[in-house]
């Protein structure tokens, strides 16, 4: 930190040491409107304002005091009413200036109001007074990056390494400050440790991609894009955590919910949408929600029963039709699956994913043409619905027009090349085809080569067992049709597929003629 | 000691503002011009979605006789057709400009829109500017919640709707369009960005984390498919979304620019999505293109996250000779800035040319590229308004002002970094409004751009450059041999002293909006005349010595006149 800078740290902690003086005898922040909030996190808010109010007593130490003004600040900034929760944050830490908790609070509703230096500022605060807080010292860091100040932000992060080592948010932004800094070669380096360190964090491979893209690598660049997504491991942030969950709000549960779900954590996820029920009785999408859940749980009679209890109120509600057609599908019930989809549909012809479900149970029963419907009303609403387009060439495939199936995997690809599995069945309907004059063995060989040097599972590699068995090469078509078969047994929770067979085959040099015996879909 | 603070950031702020003192750069004429136009986005406190994106703007020059006139788009009541009360429409108003002998200059707007045709009810949006007919006249597209309207120029600023016979649906909630010569045939074609599917059948209630309603996430509602039309050069436009190979990659677009992108000589399309990836669609010259959005760079935030595109607008901001870019986005999310190396690889640059960090307070629509003190380097300026009530505003029809923020003008300080300038702007840039279109242009033909702004819910506001004339400058009107506004030609401007700047010709851009297609470039205090070479959007390629601080006509083919 400049000598200058550090001073205007300085002065600004003790201009808030001498505040605490002051704001000692001022008078309580007034609360805002809150008359557009749910009845009971207005009640939240009120019922911890009068506590503050009435706690005025000159017995109360200065920390209670900051911890009741403080209390109120929170639930105002988790309600996101930004400008309101700031003064009584600001007295929390004036009283109490010793407790990080204010400047912390104080720092993210700076980053909230996009006042990327107060922030910082804030957050160096808390971090005079605890210096190993990981959270501050990785948000500072964020703070620098955005602010181009990247000598800062490699300070910040490497001292939060320090104190957690292995910390995918630290090592991840070292990496995006060695790009944000045009030290290209570096960040390769420094992002593959963040996703080396952290494998399921997809967050990784964009500025990954765009380090390898400035450094020349365009192959790393560009297999790196397929693989982006959003995924990072959250910095653990206890304070933070807790805001998140504080209010008593519908929507606050109706979001544990949906965490819970995600995570898989059923029981959580059926008291979190309970809960929010219990606040705002009356909304659908909460009960929807509850009852997949408890579907989710195995509870499925209750289930039933919830979606059967939405469609009396409102027999137009698709997406109860939707999931009751998703319970019927589980259990095999194809033909009541198919009208409630169909009724999804009638309800919202928009709802893409109820056309796609109609097309794969229709499919399934094998009425391919009503299937074929269905997914060109899906890519009719959506035409980039890669789902469906998947859906229509395989369902072309399975009713044996392989001709129509190779030219719909072919535009497939073009248009998705983000999307393997177009690559992966054009392979199988170029190696395997019944119809001679569809098939293709040199480009099957060509695009699985491509395809297994970029993702490498039992489907891809059978694809290119296919391709090679179709050229005749019968030793590397073995070959791969083994490793199909150790990678199919690697892979958990899948139906075996006739992976043996077509090994025989192989070894009598035989081709295949049936491009896949699974559901491609599935 | 907290003043000894505040002393200090009293330093910093008088090192930013203007070296031409402290006059403001901008002075509000809205009044004083006579442009008198409110906009009514009809909001009922039910969260009509579309209640908080309109509108735009348009400056063209309707009747060819040297000055812009303006077009403000007018949205309205939801329930429209059951009021009796009269119609909110759009209005037009014809500059009637004087330069005194003494060469001051009286700017003055009469609203001509009953004569022009241009009073359009419906809940319209924005509007693209371009002559589709080679006439030498502007015409119009005008983008709205149900469809959009062209409207073809009869010469004398009167316009008729040609759109039933055009080709151009009139279906789908439009926002941003741009009128582009994609195949250099001669013809403008024609972009039109799609937004979102929504109908008050479809409105859906989002809240807040406190329960309170917010305006949904665009991501609730279902992305239309923006379309490329194709001109016949008949007066009729042939839908090539699919040909073109556009039909499978789109989002929520709001914001269109186009210019070539990657060097190559023929146009691209580049698309800001809301909360999804941004497309760069590169020209195969074959009449296709490729989506290179993402290894470009200029799909995705500069760690990989989509964000709320909307405004946008290219221009060569370092002189290299190549189109960066601009997006803004939502408050929280800062603007992006993509640097091009001159083949269309971008970099990310917001946070180091210190334009990142200080857009996170605000919501960026409208933006453009001008050079607003004519010192040569392009400066921005984003027009920016809140998505979302803030709680302390009750959520009724009478909360647009909540809505409102200042807009931000950076100067460019010509080594890839901007200072924030708002300040030195004036208090026409302070003051709060919920802003969408900005079209920006020389409104009094004085030599530096000017500025419209369209604020969602409230008056618009005319900002006229008070500092660019101080300047020499050079002004290019670029016409094809038809005599319409050649939209993508590129000029490098290059002075006695041989620096050399690159601009393009562009009505396209900003959010919703058309701009003034002059080139106006600020030289500083280089005094002589100087060499434009001028690349024609067909591939020809023009050399021509012009004289200084006055427009200019170059026609292709033909040379300059003044």
């Amino acid at each position: 930190m400049s000598r200058l800078r550090r001073a205007v740290v300085i002065l600004a902690i003790a201009a808030g040491s001498s505040a605490c003086r002051t704001e000692r005898v001022a008078s309580v922040p007034p609360l805002p409107d809150l008359g557009a909030m749910a009845a009971p996190v207005q009640q939240q808010i009120r019922d911890e304002y009068a506590r503050l109010t009435t706690s005025g007593a000159a017995s109360t130490s200065d920390r209670d005091r900051a911890a009741a003004l403080g209390r109120v600040g929170e639930l105002l900034m988790a309600a996101e009413s930004v400008p309101a929760a700031e003064p009584f944050l600001s007295q929390a830490a004036a009283l109490d200036p010793n407790d990080p908790r204010w400047p912390y609070f104080l720092a993210h509703l700076s980053r909230m109001k996009g006042d990327a230096p107060g922030a910082a500022s804030y957050f160096q605060r808390v971090l005079t007074l605890r210096p190993d807080d990981v959270p501050s010292l990785v948000w500072l860091g964020n703070l620098s990056l955005d602010q181009g100040q990247t000598e800062a932000a490699e300070r910040s992060y490497t001292r939060a390494l320090e104190l957690h080592s292995n910390l995918f948010a630290a090592l991840f932004g070292l990496g995006r400050t060695a790009l944000v800094a045009g030290r290209y070669q570096d960040a390769v380096t420094k992002l593959e440790a963040a996703a080396a360190a952290e494998p399921r964090a997809t967050a990784a491979n964009y500025p990954l991609a765009m380090a390898y893209r400035q450094a020349g690598r365009l192959d790393e660049a560009e297999a790196r894009l397929r693989a982006r997504g959003d995924a990072q491991p959250p910095v653990p942030d206890p304070l933070m955590a807790e805001l998140a969950d504080i209010l008593e709000s519908p929507v606050v549960y109706e979001g544990r919910g949906d965490r819970a779900l995600a995570r898989g954590q059923m029981p959580a996820a059926v008291a979190a949408f309970r809960h929010a029920l219990a606040l705002a009785p009356g909304r659908p999408a909460v009960k929807q929600k509850l009852a997949t859940a408890l579907a989710l749980t195995g509870d499925v009679p209750g289930a039933v029963a919830l979606y059967q209890e939405l469609l009396r109120a409102d027999p137009d509600f698709a997406a109860a039709h939707y999931s009751l057609g998703a319970l019927l599908v589980s259990s095999g019930q194809w033909a009541p699956a198919i009208e409630q989809f169909a009724a999804a549909v009638r309800a919202d012809p928009d709802y893409i994913q109820a056309r796609l479900q109609l097309g794969h149970a229709l499919r399934r029963a094998r009425a391919f043409d009503r299937a074929l419907a269905a997914y060109q009303g899906a890519l009719s609403v959506d035409p980039r619905f890669a789902e469906a387009r998947l859906g229509y060439a395989v369902t072309l495939a399975d009713a044996g027009r392989d001709g129509t199936a190779r030219a719909w995997l072919t535009d497939g690809r073009r248009a998705h090349p983000e999307r393997s599995e177009f690559v992966e069945l054009l392979v199988r309907v170029l190696a395997a085809a019944p119809d001679p004059k569809v098939r293709d063995g040199g480009m099957a060989v060509t695009l699985g080569e491509r395809l297994v040097r970029e993702t490498r599972s039992w489907r891809t590699l059978e694809a290119l067992a296919m391709a090679l068995a179709e050229t005749g090469r019968w030793p590397e078509a073995i070959a791969r049709q083994r490793e199909a078969i150790d990678a199919f047994q690697r892979a958990p929770g899948r139906a075996t597929p006739a992976l043996a067979d077509n090994l025989h085959r192989y070894e009598r040099r035989e081709p295949c003629r049936v491009p896949w015996s699974f559901d491609p879909l599935s | 000691m907290a003043a000894a603070v505040a002393a200090l950031a009293g330093i910093t702020a008088c090192a930013r503002t203007s070296p031409a003192g402290d006059a403001p750069w901008f002075i509000d004429a809205t009044v004083a011009s006579g442009l008198a136009f409110t906009h009514h986005n009809g909001r009922t406190g039910q969260f009509y979605y579309p209640e908080v994106i309109s509108p735009g703007v348009a400056l063209f020059d309707s009747d060819g006789d040297g000055d812009l006139d303006v077009l403000l788009i007018q949205s309205q009541d939801f329930d429209a057709g059951n009021d009796s009360g009269p119609m909110p429409h759009s209005q037009f108003f014809r500059n009637d400009l004087r330069v005194m002998a003494d060469g001051t200059r009286r700017l003055t707007f009469t609203d001509a829109t009953a004569a022009s045709g241009l009073g359009l009810s419906g809940y319209g949006m924005g509007v693209a500017a371009g002559d589709v007919n080679n006439d030498g006249c502007v015409d119009l597209l005008t983008t709205s919640l149900n469809g959009a309207r062209l409207l073809q120029n009869d010469c004398k600023g009167v316009f008729t709707d040609v759109s039933a016979r055009s080709g151009i649906p009139h279906t789908g909630w439009s926002v941003s369009a741009a009128f582009v010569d994609f195949d250099r045939d001669g013809w403008l074609d024609l972009f039109v960005g799609h937004y979102l599917t929504w109908d008050r059948s479809l409105n859906t209630p989002c809240y807040g984390t406190s329960g309170r309603r917010v305006y949904c996430a665009p991501q609730v509602y279902r992305a239309q498919q923006s379309h490329l039309y194709r001109n016949n050069r008949d007066g009729t436009f042939s839908d090539v979304t699919d040909a073109a190979g556009l039909a499978t990659q789109f989002g929520p677009a709001l914001g269109v620019s186009t210019a070539d992108f990657n060097g190559d000589g023929w146009i691209d399309i580049y698309v800001a999505n809301d909360r999804e990836e941004n497309q760069l669609w590169i020209n195969r010259h074959d009449g296709t293109f490729e989506n290179l959005g993402l290894i470009s760079g200029t799909a995705l935030g500069p760690f990989g996250q989509p964000k709320s595109g909307m405004g946008v607008d290219a221009g060569d901001i370092d002189d290299d000779g190549d189109e960066d870019l601009v997006v803004t986005n939502l408050a929280g999310e800062g603007h992006d800035f993509y640097v091009n190396d001159g083949k269309g690889a971008f970099v990310n640059a917001a946070a180091v040319a210190g334009i990142g960090h200080r857009s996170l307070p605000y919501t960026g629509f409208g933006a453009g590229w001008l050079d607003v003190d004519n010192d040569g380097w392009l400066d921005l300026l984003t027009v920016n308004g809140a998505v979302q009530i803030p709680d302390s505003a009750a959520a009724g029809s009478g909360a647009t002002a909540s809505l409102g923020q200042p807009q931000q003008l950076f100067r460019n300080i010509g080594n890839g970094r901007f200072e924030d300038v708002t300040r030195a702007g004036g208090p026409g840039l302070l003051r709060s409004d919920a802003s969408r279109g900005a079209a920006f242009g020389d409104v009094d033909n004085d030599g530096d751009t000017d500025v419209v702004v369209a604020n969602n819910g409230g008056p618009a506001q005319l900002l006229l450059n008070a500092i660019g004339q101080r300047q020499h400058w050079v002004g290019l009107r670029l016409r094809t041999a038809a005599g319409s506004d050649a939209l993508g030609a590129r000029v490098a401007v290059t002075t006695a002293s041989g620096q050399t700047r690159w601009r393009r010709a562009r009505a396209d851009g900003s959010y919703a909006s058309a701009n003034d297609p002059r080139i106006l470039v600020g030289l500083g205090n280089s005094a002589g005349p100087v060499t434009v070479h001028v690349t024609w959007p067909g591939g020809r390629v023009e050399d021509a010595r012009v004289e200084i601080d006055r427009y200019t006509t170059v026609v292709e083919g033909g040379g300059p006149t003044p």
